[in-house]
């Protein structure tokens, strides 16, 4: 008897909310990724001079309160960081999407689960001009100063850092208020969390949240991801790991997943959250349903924080541990998308973890990483990736893997790089997230439930 | 930040507040009351006692009303709040107001007999510090309610936007009395 959630409580998607550098209506999102089409872009925000990254997958022009219209909403995104409005916005385009009302469900039965990025960059920022400042206003005081004083003064100054700028600095970086925020919105009082497992946390919240319910400990979970290292202190933090890909001069084709001359991802930023209900509340309001979620599986690689094991071992547990609480075989999934973040190691390393999982099924079947056209949203990168996979079963069609022109030997599935595929017996559909850190995570989607049928064997 | 540093503390603060609480500076009249009618949160509090310290270059004696502080019944709460260091509480400032609506403008509240000030608690009601704050008395208190009734927090419900205003241009004043 498989463990997961093939009992009485099904769990399905009753809810899309995206906001990206693609756009932030999710079927729009869809149909751009089916054409190609790219959210990567140079840079503008900042000053890229010092970065070795000059190109994200940039949101442009995007004011929250054009989301966020009511009052109590913009009191929250006045104190928010840019990470939070970004999870606030998705999470309010899901709910909408569902048909949610705040208050529609009872309080202690509706959770929330975020993956979110550390955000608060900004505030940082601004308390690094005041600190500067303040030091710069000072330093006359303490230019002769023995350093008994300098260090009581500098005693003070760490006490008192938050409070240089603004006295809320501190909670715009607090990753929890993402969930925090979210559950004030809708009242949603039932369990919650919210997960910094970097690359695969949006993942996690939504596989978590799923148990949350087929537990029966609510009906309804808002579960999601937020981040965006899009600022001059984490990308060139981030790209000191190798991660990322210095191809600049490739601008949209910068990020190779799979491909021979590949070179590491483009980080992107954004929110993604799906609506995730037991099925007779679903269908009991009406809710559209749009697919199911049949397993989740997570691992940790236990390995190294920077690169997977040679053989994925981590990878593998994740999703044969998914499969087995979806209760299907390695034959049954139909497509992949894969955490593909185009770095030398993961591609390899998720290509043979696929092999092991998969057998000789592996090549009969399409493997593709949106990521070449998204950017890498971190947090929320698992987050929109199920997005992107339940859009797939609804609409039995995939996107391709964009930039893919020169094969690796090594990489030698099959990774639709010529464009989008129809696919009319799409059911399953696997969606990997591989962390730094080692944390693994693999969601397991299948179509929506036929309505009347009784059991998993009638969909 | 967004109010005009050359108008009136009402007006400055009206500004401030409208930034704060997301409102037009319209809707953000002397009687209203920041928590009944403005809705305003402790996250709210926390950034306005910042704002208007920076804003006026006076200091908020905030450590004073510490929340053991704030839950004594009102009078032991003021005379515990009179008998710390430091500049006046809003709390106190309120307090002084009503002293002065009941007995006349010229009192000084602080040169007043402890007996006369125990005196005037236990014989007036609610409705004398709302009248004081000019507020409306807030809703599930009840007018003719003795004073000694309130706990000192209650006092934040009859926070009006022209009271703060009051006890800004209080602290200004006090500012200017005090050497540096």
């Amino acid at each position: 008897m498989p463990l997961g959630f093939a009992g009485d409580r099904r769990v399905v998607v009753t809810g899309l909310g995206t906001v990206t550098s693609l756009g932030h209506d999710a079927h729009r999102l869809f149909d751009a990724l089916c054409r190609g089409e790219t959210g990567i872009r140079p840079i503008r925000r900042f000053d890229v001079s010092h970065c070795p990254s000059k190109l994200g997958g940039v949101i442009e022009d995007f004011d929250p309160e054009t989301i966020v219209t009511d009052r109590s909403g913009r009191r929250i995104l006045r104190n928010a960081d840019w990470v939070q409005a970004l999870g606030l916005c998705a999470a309010e385009l899901a709910c909408r999407d569902a048909r949610l009302e705040p208050g529609g469900v009872p309080p202690e039965r509706i959770g929330v689960f975020f993956g979110a990025g550390r955000g608060g960059m900004r505030a940082a920022e601004s308390m690094s001009r005041a600190l500067f400042e303040f030091l710069r206003d000072a330093s006359h005081q303490w230019k002769d100063a023995g350093s008994h004083e300098t260090e009581e003064g500098f005693r003070r100054i760490s006490a008192n850092i938050y409070n240089l700028e603004r006295p809320t600095s501190y909670l715009q970086q607090c990753p929890c208020l993402v969930s925090a925020y979210v559950s004030i919105r809708y009242q949603a009082r039932g369990p919650t969390l919210t997960n910094v497992n970097l690359c695969s946390a949006g993942a996690q919240a939504i596989g978590e949240a799923a148990w949350v319910i087929a537990r029966d400990d609510a009906d309804v979970m808002i579960a999601g991801g937020a981040d965006s290292m899009l600022n001059p202190g984490e990308l060139t933090a981030f790209c000191a790991l190798d991660a990322v890909s210095t191809r600049n001069e490739d601008g949209p084709a910068a990020c190779k997943p799979f491909d021979l001359r590949r070179d590491g991802c483009v980080v992107g930023e954004g929110g993604a959250v799906v609506v995730l209900e037991v099925l007779e509340h679903a269908r009991r309001r009406g809710a559209p349903i749009y697919a199911e979620v049949l397993g989740y599986g997570s691992s940790s690689d236990g390995y190294k924080v920077t690169a997977p094991p040679e053989d994925g071992a981590g990878a593998v547990l994740a999703m044969r541990r998914a499969l087995q609480h979806a209760g299907l075989g390695p034959g049954e999934v139909d497509h992949i998308n894969a955490h593909g973040t185009a770095t030398l190691l993961n591609d390899r390393t998720e290509t043979e973890a696929i092999k092991t999982v998969l057998g000789a099924h592996a090549y009969r079947i399409p493997v593709v990483s949106t990521k070449s056209m998204t950017g890498h949203l971190i947090a929320a990168a698992g987050a929109l990736e199920a997005v992107i996979a339940v859009e797939s079963l609804v609409e039995k069609r995939i996107p391709p893997t964009r930039n893919l022109h020169v094969p690796d030997p090594r990489c030698d599935l099959d990774y639709v790089p010529e464009g989008q595929r129809r696919m009319p017996q799409l059911h399953v559909v696997l969606s990997n997230s591989f962390a730094i850190g080692g944390s693994n995570a693999c969601l397991v989607l299948g179509e929506a439930p036929v309505a009347g049928a009784a059991g998993r064997e009638n969909t | 930040m967004t109010s005009n540093a050359g108008g009136s503390v009402l007006a400055r603060l009206q500004a401030i507040l409208a930034d704060l609480l997301v409102l037009k500076p319209a809707d953000i009249r002397p009687e209203s009351r920041l928590v009944d009618d403005l809705e305003a949160d402790s996250i709210t509090f926390i950034e306005l006692a910042f704002t208007i310290e920076k804003e006026f270059g006076v200091r908020l004696p905030d450590v004073k009303a510490d929340e053991r502080t704030l839950s004594l019944p009102l009078p032991d709460g003021l005379n515990r709040l009179e008998s710390m260091p430091g500049s006046t509480t809003f709390f106190e400032f309120l307090k002084h107001e009503a002293i002065r609506d009941v007995l006349g403008p010229e009192t000084r509240p602080e040169e007043l007999a402890h007996a006369e000030r125990e005196r005037l608690f236990r014989s007036h009601t609610v409705a004398t510090i709302a009248r004081a704050a000019r507020a409306e008395v807030p809703e599930g208190l009840d007018p003719a309610a003795p004073i000694t009734s309130l706990r000192l927090r209650d006092l934040l419900r009859f926070l009006t936007v022209g009271a703060m205003a009051g006890y800004i241009e209080h602290l200004l004043a006090e500012k200017k009395n005090t050497p540096a």
